[in-house]
């Protein structure tokens, strides 16, 4: 399915930016509620007044949330803003306050792995205050946040790259219309669909289809996919595609219908760059309305046929860049017996580059170069052919890893580029493309309020903090040190057992004045051994900090246990069993705490660190430059090449340049409007193209 | 009674900070709360510790299997704000998941005292 730039459901979005307008003007959120932050008066409140006894009143209380706008768009109740009205008027009693912000956070809370949350009291005067529940929730993946794809998730749905839209159960329908010039006045919904993965691999399913007098494309697919941060493998997805289109190119349409079974997967970092690769097996028909003489030799307009595509590549997201640079190889065939038919090579390049210019104001640069060759070993079907125009064509629909794999040029309607001296469609194509923008106007999502706050920055630091933290205890708990010390355990435990067996005897004949002496060293002996027990049955992740507590590093039980009975207890005893016992628990401990000490904690620590540096990073993003809405103006340039090229109207190259507007509104509508003039037009082509890129995202979630 | 302090924007009464520690192998969660509340000059510090266990990944955690709250020793204030603006260490990280956990999961099926499992939780803070 391609890729449109078009006008999608302009009502909603006009819809959309009234209501915006309405929230920032009045303050007051669609429920009725003032929920906004209030201005603070600077330096009115003093810290340790105990506001209650001296008897404040609350004069306003609200919710500083950054996910709010979601209350805005969503259906979520508002519960947390009707809980904060009501401390309104009343006295202050901390106790009620406290109430509020448990209810507050059961409300605004989300299921992620950060959750901050701070009540703060400003403008103090005439024995009245003003209460601020600070709310701060967020989750990001440190594999997925390393890539090119995730810029685009920082710019167009925030909420989801901070992990807050992470339910695992969610239905989503999003209406789409448009106009294009060759696919005309088009409709039709998309549909996705996301549930917790039980005993069949399949989490979520998809479906998105347009028609209109000219056109139809239909795509719905089920997909899985798998985490880990740990293992070598990342993060992986797998699917089954269903395709069915029917696309005009101004002469003739190409027609597709496939069936796709795709593996994609990606590694964790390795200095800041993530490997990816991916697999799938396409088959099915392509037809056109071609006739045989538009077409090169060994082209047909239509044919079955089988294609399996390889394809890897790199990706990077540094900060103020994001890279991906990919390579894919299409081998297909238009018989059963899969023999090589055509080879499709295709690489792309895309790097986007932005610089704040002011507070949450961006200058940002895209640009997109990419080629493709098409081998014909004997024959190959039309619709495999290259055509350009405003549409990008993925060379692995449904994929979130976009490998763009058709010449894109805005000045040229879809699929309108393809003519070359052998026929329609090209066999060869390079293209690059430029967008730069900058911010004009903006609503940040975090306000300033907060992000200058240090009581909230230092506990926002401590959560990620934490988080690497465990990470460097479950990369410690993986390294082969560690894991080659967990045979000791059970020699650890029959020693003890034999030392416990040990002084138990001894008591039997022991002076009494010896008893305090015997409790201590059965305290130690039992304190060891649970520690022993429960790390044999652990996980390796949790029996770690069994280990470390046997050890110095910890509370050094087992050190214990041989100071207690083999010292101070057989100091006076002198009985050879438990001296000899307790060498015994003295070496094993020995053996345990020099593997501990070779454990790799340099690398735990930078594996983590490299982790977390990523979450680090779109945090930060999130806080200082992510946007709710934002309008850029936006200049473009194209230039795209197809071939074989001749003379004449065969020349092949183009060039396109013009300007627009970019309309981000976070979580439901990203536009993009502009024209393009074709610089280098040639007869039978228009003098240029309107451009949009319009999406609408989560209207009924 | 107030200290001589110079005013403030917005004074800070209410701090809870929320980790949830999820194992790798998705087989264990658990909840670790820091909650500070401020009255004046009286400060007091909440631990709240929750353990969701399941045997398989594809199971949903379903309710805690532990849930205490821990009221902080005032001796150890100083440790719970450091806990709080600092993070975790890894050894607090490691005891957190390991001990800590093991030991409040035996006082759900009485392996343990309430008493035991509190004070292996504010163990955590010691570490």
């Amino acid at each position: 399915m391609k890729a449109r730039f078009s006008w999608r459901c302009f009502g909603v979005l006009v819809l959309a930016c009234a209501s915006v307008r309405c929230q920032s003007q009045s303050g007051v959120h669609p429920s009725g509620i003032q929920s906004e932050v209030q201005p603070t008066t600077p330096g009115s409140c003093l810290p340790s007044t105990d506001y209650e006894t001296e008897g404040y009143s609350i004069r306003n209380a609200t919710i500083d949330d950054p996910w709010h706008f979601l209350m805005t768009f969503g259906a979520g109740h508002d519960a947390a803003s009707q809980t904060a009205a009501s401390l309104r008027g009343r006295p202050y009693k901390s106790a009620e306050v406290r109430q509020a912000r448990n209810e507050i956070e059961k409300q605004r809370f989300l299921p992620a792995e950060i959750n901050v949350s701070l009540t703060g009291i400003a403008n103090c005067s005439d024995k009245q205050l003003d209460v601020i529940f600070h709310i701060f929730s967020v989750q990001i993946s440190p594999v997925l946040s390393s890539t090119f794809e995730f810029r685009q998730l920082e710019n167009t749905d925030p909420q989801k790259a901070g992990g807050s839209s992470l339910s695992g159960r969610y239905l989503r329908i999003t209406p789409r219309a448009g106009y294009d010039q060759t696919d005309k006045l088009f409709g039709g919904a998309a549909i996705e669909s996301e549930w917790p993965q039980a005993a069949i691999p399949v989490d979520s399913f998809s479906f998105d289809g347009v028609a209109s007098s000219a056109m139809h494309s239909l795509a719905t697919s089920l997909a899985g996919h798998y985490d880990s941060a740990s293992n070598w493998l990342g993060h992986a997805e797998w699917r089954l595609d269903f395709e069915n289109a029917s696309l005009p190119t101004g002469r003739a349409n190409l027609e597709h219908g496939s069936l796709a079974l795709g593996l994609s997967g990606q590694l964790h970092p390795l200095a800041g760059v993530v490997p990816r690769f991916g697999l799938t097996i396409d088959g099915g028909n392509q037809h056109s309305g071609f006739a045989a003489r538009d077409l090169a030799p060994n082209t047909v307009p239509g044919s079955s046929f089988g294609a399996a595509k390889f394809y890897f590549g790199v990706t990077a997201h540094p900060r103020h860049q994001a890279l991906t640079a990919s390579y894919g190889l299409e081998l297909g065939s238009t018989s059963a017996d899969f023999r090589q038919d055509w080879r499709k090579h295709i690489g792309d390049i895309a790097y986007e580059s932005w610089w704040p210019v002011a507070d949450h104001r961006l200058f940002e640069v895209e640009q997109r170069l990419t080629a493709g060759r098409i081998q014909t070993l004997r024959v190959v079907p039309v619709g495999e052919k290259f055509f350009g125009g405003n549409a990008e064509q993925p060379f692995v629909p449904g994929d979130a890893w976009k490998i763009r794999s058709n010449p894109v040029i805005r000045s040229i309607s879809a699929n309108r580029f393809y003519r070359t001296s052998t026929g329609a469609g090209g066999d060869r194509f390079l293209s690059y493309n430029l967008t730069a923008a900058i911010t004009a106007w903006r609503t940040p999502i975090v306000p300033s309020e907060l992000t200058t706050d240090p009581e909230f920055t230092q506990k926002l630091d401590g959560t990620i903090v934490s988080a690497t933290s465990l990470l460097q205890v479950t990369y410690a708990s993986d390294d082969r040190h560690f894991r080659d010390l967990l045979p000791l355990l059970p020699q650890a435990a029959a020693n003890l057992d034999q030392l416990k067996a040990a002084v138990t005897a001894a008591q039997a004949s022991a002076p009494s004045s010896l008893e305090t002496a015997f409790d201590v060293c059965r305290t130690t002996i039992k304190s060891s051994s649970n520690y022993v027990k429960k790390a044999q049955k652990a996980k390796p992740v949790s029996a770690y900090g069994y280990v470390q507590e046997l050890l110095p590093d910890g509370i050094a039980a087992l050190a214990a246990v041989v100071s207690a009975c083999g010292g101070d207890l057989n100091s006076a005893l002198k009985d050879p069993a438990i001296r000899s016992s307790s060498s015994d628990v003295d070496a094993v401990a020995h053996q345990l705490q020099t593997g501990f000490a070779l454990i790799d904690q340099e690398a735990a620590s930078a594996k983590a660190a490299a982790d977390m540096g990523y979450v680090k990073r779109t945090l930060d993003i999130i806080l200082k430059e992510v946007n709710i809405a934002s309008i850029s103006p936006v200049f473009v340039f194209d230039a795209a090449h197809i071939g074989p090229a001749g003379a004449g109207p065969y020349t092949g190259t183009r060039y396109g340049t013009g300007g627009g507007v970019r309309f981000s509104l976070a979580s439901t509508a990203s536009f993009t409007a502009g024209y393009s003039w074709n610089v280098t037009r040639h007869a039978g082509e228009a003098p240029g193209a309107v451009f949009f890129s319009f999406g609408i995202r989560n209207l009924l979630h | 009674m107030p200290k001589a302090a110079a005013a403030v924007k917005q004074d800070i009464v209410g701090i809870h900070v929320k980790f949830t520690l999820n194992t790798p192998d998705g087989l264990r969660r658990v909840v670790f709360e820091l909650e500070k509340d401020t009255q004046g000059n009286d400060v007091q510090w909440k631990i709240t510790f929750q353990l969701f266990d399941r045997d398989r990944k594809t199971d949903p955690f379903g309710d805690a299997i532990v849930d205490l709250e821990v009221d902080v020793d005032t001796k150890l204030n100083k440790k719970a704000e450091v806990m709080a603006d600092k993070g975790m260490t890894p050894k607090q990280a490691a005891f957190a998941v390991g001990p800590a956990a093991d030991t409040a999961k035996d006082s759900a099926s009485g392996d343990a005292t309430t008493d035991e499992a509190k004070s292996a939780i504010q163990t955590t803070l010691n570490k």
